[in-house]
């Protein structure tokens, strides 16, 4: 393990990515961590954050790869998913269904 | 796993490769401008490609696909500004959203409805009966214009240097 991943875990690194985000971006208005059942133990499993944005227009789940960039503390890769809240709701009714198995987490960060 | 980086870096270093042809058009000067907007359009949306394949998508579904530029160059811009702390130019996203949304549409076949039919490669039928041709038609896109353009250019340049970089687990 790098000493920046040693140094930050996943978790903390998710909460400080969603905070960045929001900070430049008033149209978010929640930010989830999405977790990927069996795997968000291994180091090259993504952090992936859902966003809902109200400046965002309905097209679906596209998830965005992000390359990890230890120079600004982020020292894994990983994985934002921008949606609008018409399409959030439909996330939580599991109308509209995540990708590759992937779970909404209980609370937002 | 492997693959997909591989996919996502050779993505990269072509769109890389197109937004350096976009500038040497852009330096011919009596070139109309449809020719130097065509390559930006395909290098953002090789970078789009970049980034959705980093995010998981497959080969195939991104074969299939000439979207997600908007998405995918507002979220880059997100996460390049995120970078810096205490940045608090909040006007820079919904500007660069609109900006990559316009460029977006400059592809054949995004029409947003029927409703921009204006496209950098084939001659259209516009609003009033007219066909129009790419190459005498103004596109009212001007990035040396636009606030934000130089901030957008250089975070997407500086996202696809880092996935053209990426390392291959496993090669020398």
């Amino acid at each position: 393990m790098s000493n920046d991943k040693a140094a930050m875990s996943k978790d903390e690194v998710a909460h400080k990515l969603a905070h960045a985000h929001r900070a430049v971006d008033p149209g978010i208005t929640e930010v989830y961590r999405i977790l990927a059942p069996g795997c968000e133990g291994s180091e090259s499993e993504p952090i992936k954050l859902l966003e809902i944005n109200l400046s965002s227009t309905a097209s679906g789940i596209i998830p965005i790869g992000m390359p990890a960039h230890a120079p600004s503390g982020i020292p894994y890769p990983s994985v934002i998913m921008e949606i609008a809240p018409a399409e959030f709701e439909e996330v939580r009714q599991g109308t509209l269904p995540l990708p590759n198995g992937w779970m909404l987490s209980e609370h937002p960060l | 796993m492997t693959d997909a980086i591989r996919w996502s870096k050779a993505f990269a270093i072509q769109a890389r490769s197109d937004f350096f042809a976009r500038e040497q058009l852009v330096l011919g000067k009596h070139l109309p401008q449809c020719h130097q907007l065509h390559y930006l359009q395909m290098a953002m949306e090789k970078l789009a490609k970049a980034h959705r394949i980093a995010g998981g998508s497959s080969i195939e579904e991104i074969r299939k696909s000439h979207g997600g530029i908007e998405r995918t160059i507002t979220t880059i811009m997100r996460q390049v500004l995120g970078r810096t702390p205490g940045t608090s130019e909040k006007w820079i996203l919904e500007q660069v959203r609109s900006l990559a949304r316009r460029i977006e549409l400059l592809h054949p076949a995004v029409r947003a409805g029927e409703s921009v039919p204006a496209n950098c490669e084939y001659p259209w039928l516009d609003g009033g009966g007219q066909i129009r041709v790419p190459a005498e038609y103004n596109f009212a896109i001007d990035l040396t214009k636009e606030t934000v353009a130089v901030k957008m250019l250089k975070a997407v340049y500086e996202m696809a240097a880092e996935l053209a970089n990426q390392e291959i687990p496993g090669d020398d």
